[in-house]
C-alpha cells in the first residue's frame, strides 16, 4: 500500500478543561478545533499563527505526546491514536520535537555526551554509539571535544545543535520543529536553517516547522498552514501564500512586520492596531477571526468558514474565509 | 537629569583561576520617555551589560571592574544588597531574556502577579488581583481571569512572556530594562505590547532600555540606538541617524544581514 502522507490530522479537536475561578466548573478550551492536515513525506510544512493560537498542541498531538479529544491522527496511514503506550514506545523513535528553549530540553547536570547517549540506551542500541555520537556532532557542525563539557557552557545556537543532534540522533522520519530558532539572534538563526535543511536531505526528513516567524518560514517551507484561534485558516504551497496571501489574517501578519527602515510617521501606524482579544473558551458562532477584520461582512459573525480551494486542483490554495475570492 | 546614566563601565568574565575583561568602556544615557535600543550579535555582552544595572550577576563568574550605574542620579554600584532589591522590581523593572524559564513553575500566575503587585503597594488581595488582571488584559492575554488561576506549564511560550512583561509593569517602574522581550510574539501582538510600552512611556515618563535583535522593531520604537561589538559600543546614534547614515562597518554589516522576506514584498 502506497502512503501518500506521513503524517495527518482529521478532524481534530484539542479541548482543555480550564476552571472558571468562583464558579468551580470545568469549561472547555478549544485549543484545535476540527483540524485537518496532511503532511506529504519529504516535505516541510511550515506552521505559523498569533501566540496560543494552538500551534504547539497540534505539534504535540501530532506526535501524540498530548492526547487529542476528538478525530484522528494518523502517521504512515495508522491511526495512532488508538496504539497501545508500548506499541507507541516502537513508533516514537520515528518522530522527535524540537524546542525553543534549548537548555532546558537538555540535562544541565549531564555531560553533552551523557545528553546524547540518552536515546540510544532508552532504545537500547548502544552498539557503535561512540562512533555515532562522533559522527552527529560532525553532521551539526560542532567540534567532538566539546563533548565532556556541559550544556550551560554552550552558546544558545550551539546548544541548539545539540539538541537537533540528539532529535536526529535514531534517525527519525518526521521532525516536528517548535520555535527552534526564534530565541536565535539573526545571524545564528540563518546557520540554524541552513543546518535543518542540510539534515534534511541528508537524512530524508519531513518537517513541521512551527514559528511566528515569517521569514523563517518562507525560508524553509514547501506547504504553510496558518493558524488563527485553534483553526487552519489558510493552506497552500509557500511561494502562492507568500505571493498572494487571501486570508484577511495571514494579510495583516505580512504588513504587521516591522521593517528596518526609519519613517516620520512610525509611531502612528501602530495605533491603528486595537483588536479584540481573541477567545478560546467562548469561541464566536462566526468567523474566528471577525472581530478583528477589516473586511467583515455580517453573515461573517453567524457561519464558521469552510477551508475552500480557491486554488487550481494541481496548486490548491484553501482557505477560510466567506470574503475571500 | 537622566533615568539612567551608566558611565566608563567595565566587566570581566572569569577565565580560569583569573578574569579577562570582555565589556569595556560602556557609555549611554537613558532619558525620561525615551527608548535605547541595544543591539549587536549573540554574544557580544548586551545581557551581560543589562544584569549589572541591577548587579543580578553572578560574582564568581562575572565582575563589575569599574565604572558608574547613576539611576536618577545615585549611583546603583555603591547601595548595599538591600537597597538594591528595594529597587528591583519597583523602580526599575526588568525583562529577562529567557521567559520560559523565569516564571516559577509551582506557583499560579495570579500568586505570582498579586507578590508583584504587593511588593509595591500595600493593597488588600482583591486589589491587587484587580490590577494584576487589568495588567494581564493590557499584554493582550485572552480571558485574564482564568489565567489567573493557572500555572505556567498551563500557558503557551508566547503568553508567558507576556506574563513576564505584565509582571515587570505592575512594579510601576521608572526605568525598564528588557532584554528580548519579544522573542516569542508573532508580529500582531508584538506591535500591540510595543505600543503598550510607548504609551506607558508616556504616561509615566518611563525610560526604557531595550536590547533586540530586530532591527524592525529598532527602527519603529527607539529614539537612540547603541551598537555593541565585542563588548563594546561602536556606535551611539539616533534612530534616524543610525539607519539612514550608519557610520561604523559592523553597523553597516548588520543593516545588509536582515533576514528578508522575498516574494511579496
Ligand atoms: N497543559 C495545558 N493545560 C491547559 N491549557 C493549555 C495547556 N497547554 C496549552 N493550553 C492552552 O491551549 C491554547 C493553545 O496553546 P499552544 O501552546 O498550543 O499555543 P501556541 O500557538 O504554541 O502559542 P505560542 O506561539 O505562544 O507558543 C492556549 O490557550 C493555552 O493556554
Ligand atoms: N552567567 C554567565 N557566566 C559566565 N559567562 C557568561 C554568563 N552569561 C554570559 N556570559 C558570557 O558573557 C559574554 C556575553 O554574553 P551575553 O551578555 O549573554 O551576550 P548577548 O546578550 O549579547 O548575546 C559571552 O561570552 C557569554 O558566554
Ligand atoms: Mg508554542
Ligand atoms: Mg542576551
Amino acid at each position: 500500500m502506497t502512503v501518500p502522507f506521513l503524517a495527518e490530522l482529521r478532524q481534530v479537536s484539542k479541548i482543555f478543561w480550564v476552571e472558571k475561578p468562583w464558579i468551580g466548573k470545568a469549561k472547555p478550551l478549544y485549543a484545535l478545533r476540527e483540524v485537518n492536515l496532511q503532511i506529504p513525506k519529504g516535505s516541510t510544512v511550515g506552521l505559523v499563527g498569533e501566540s496560543g493560537c494552538g500551534k504547539s498542541t497540534l505539534g504535540k498531538v501530532l506526535l501524540r505526546l498530548t492526547p487529542h479529544s476528538t478525530g484522528s491522527v494518523l502517521f504512515r496511514g495508522e491511526d495512532i491514536g488508538s496504539l497501545s503506550s508500548r506499541q507507541m514506545r516502537g513508533l516514537r523513535r520515528h518522530m522527535q520535537m524540537i524546542f525553543q528553549d534549548p537548555y532546558s530540553s537538555l540535562h544541565p547536570k549531564r555531560t553533552l555526551r551523557q545528553n546524547l547517549q540518552e536515546p540510544f540506551i532508552i532504545h537500547n542500541e548502544t552498539d557503535q554509539m561512540q562512533e555515532k555520537i562522533r559522527e552527529l556532532m560532525s553532521d551539526v557542525g560542532l567540534d567532538p571535544d566539546l563533548l565532556d563539557g556541559y550544556p550551560h557552557e554552550l552558546s544558545g545556537g550551539q546548544c541548539q545543535r545539540i539538541c537537533i543532534a540528539r532529535a536526529v540522533s535514531l534517525r527519525p522520519d518526521f521532525i516536528v520543529a517548535d520555535e527552534s530558532v526564534s530565541a536565535l539572534d539573526v545571524s545564528i538563526r540563518g546557520q540554524i536553517l541552513q543546518l535543518f535543511l542540510e539534515l534534511k536531505k541528508k537524512y530524508q526528513l519531513t518537517y513541521l516547522f512551527i514559528s511566528h516567524d515569517l521569514a523563517v518560514i518562507e525560508t524553509v517551507s514547501d506547504f504553510v498552514a496558518v493558524m488563527y484561534l485553534g483553526q487552519i485558516v489558510e493552506w497552500t504551497s509557500a511561494s502562492q501564500l507568500f505571493a498572494n496571501p487571501f486570508h484577511p489574517y495571514t494579510q495583516l501578519l505580512l504588513e504587521a512586520i516591522p521593517i528596518p527602515v526609519f519613517r516620520p510617521d512610525r509611531r502612528k501606524r501602530h495605533h491603528s492596531i486595537e483588536a479584540e482579544l481573541p477567545d478560546p473558551v467562548r469561541l464566536p458562532p462566526g468567523c474566528p477571526f471577525a472581530a478583528r477584520c477589516s473586511k467583515v461582512k455580517p453573515h461573517c459573525l453567524e457561519k464558521v468558514p469552510e477551508l475552500r480551494n480557491l486554488g487550481t486542483p494541481e496548486t490548491p490554495h484553501y482557505v477560510a474565509c466567506h470574503e475571500a475570492s | 537629569m537622566s533615568r539612567l546614566e551608566v558611565k566608563g563601565l567595565h566587566l570581566s568574565l572569569r577565565e580560569g583561576n583569573g578574569f579577562s575583561p570582555f565589556v569595556e568602556d560602556v557609555n549611554f544615557t537613558v532619558e525620561k520617555g525615551k527608548t535605547v535600543a541595544l543591539v549587536g550579535e549573540s554574544g557580544c555582552g548586551k545581557s551581560i551589560t543589562c544584569l549589572s544595572i541591577l548587579q543580578l550577576l553572578d560574582p564568581e563568574s562575572i565582575r563589575i571592574d569599574r565604572g558608574s550605574i547613576l539611576f536618577e542620579g545615585k549611583d546603583l554600584l555603591t547601595l548595599s544588597q538591600n537597597e538594591l532589591r528595594q529597587i528591583r522590581g519597583n523602580a526599575i523593572g526588568m525583562v529577562f531574556q529567557d521567559p520560559l524559564t523565569s516564571l516559577n513553575p509551582v506557583f499560579s500566575i495570579g500568586s505570582q502577579l498579586v507578590e508583584a503587585v504587593q511588593n509595591h503597594h500595600s493593597v488588600s488581595y482583591a486589589q491587587a488581583k484587580e490590577k494584576a488582571i487589568q495588567m494581564l488584559e493590557c499584554v493582550r492575554v485572552s480571558r485574564p481571569d482564568i489565567r489567573f488561576t493557572e500555572y505556567p506549564y498551563q500557558l503557551s511560550g508566547g503568553m508567558r512572556q507576556r506574563v513576564m512583561i505584565a509582571m515587570a509593569l505592575l512594579g510601576e517602574p521608572r526605568l525598564l530594562i528588557a532584554d528580548e522581550p519579544t522573542t516569542a510574539l508573532d508580529v500582531t501582538i508584538q506591535a500591540q505590547i510595543l505600543s503598550l510600552l510607548v504609551e506607558l512611556q508616556q504616561k509615566m515618563n518611563l525610560g526604557i532600555l531595550l536590547v533586540t535583535h530586530d532591527l524592525g522593531v529598532v527602527a519603529e520604537f527607539a529614539d537612540e540606538v547603541l551598537v555593541m561589538y565585542a563588548g563594546r559600543i561602536v556606535e551611539r546614534a539616533p534612530v534616524q541617524d543610525l539607519f539612514e547614515n550608519p557610520q561604523h562597518p559592523y553597523t553597516k554589516k548588520l543593516l545588509a544581514s536582515v533576514l528578508k522576506l522575498g516574494g511579496s514584498r
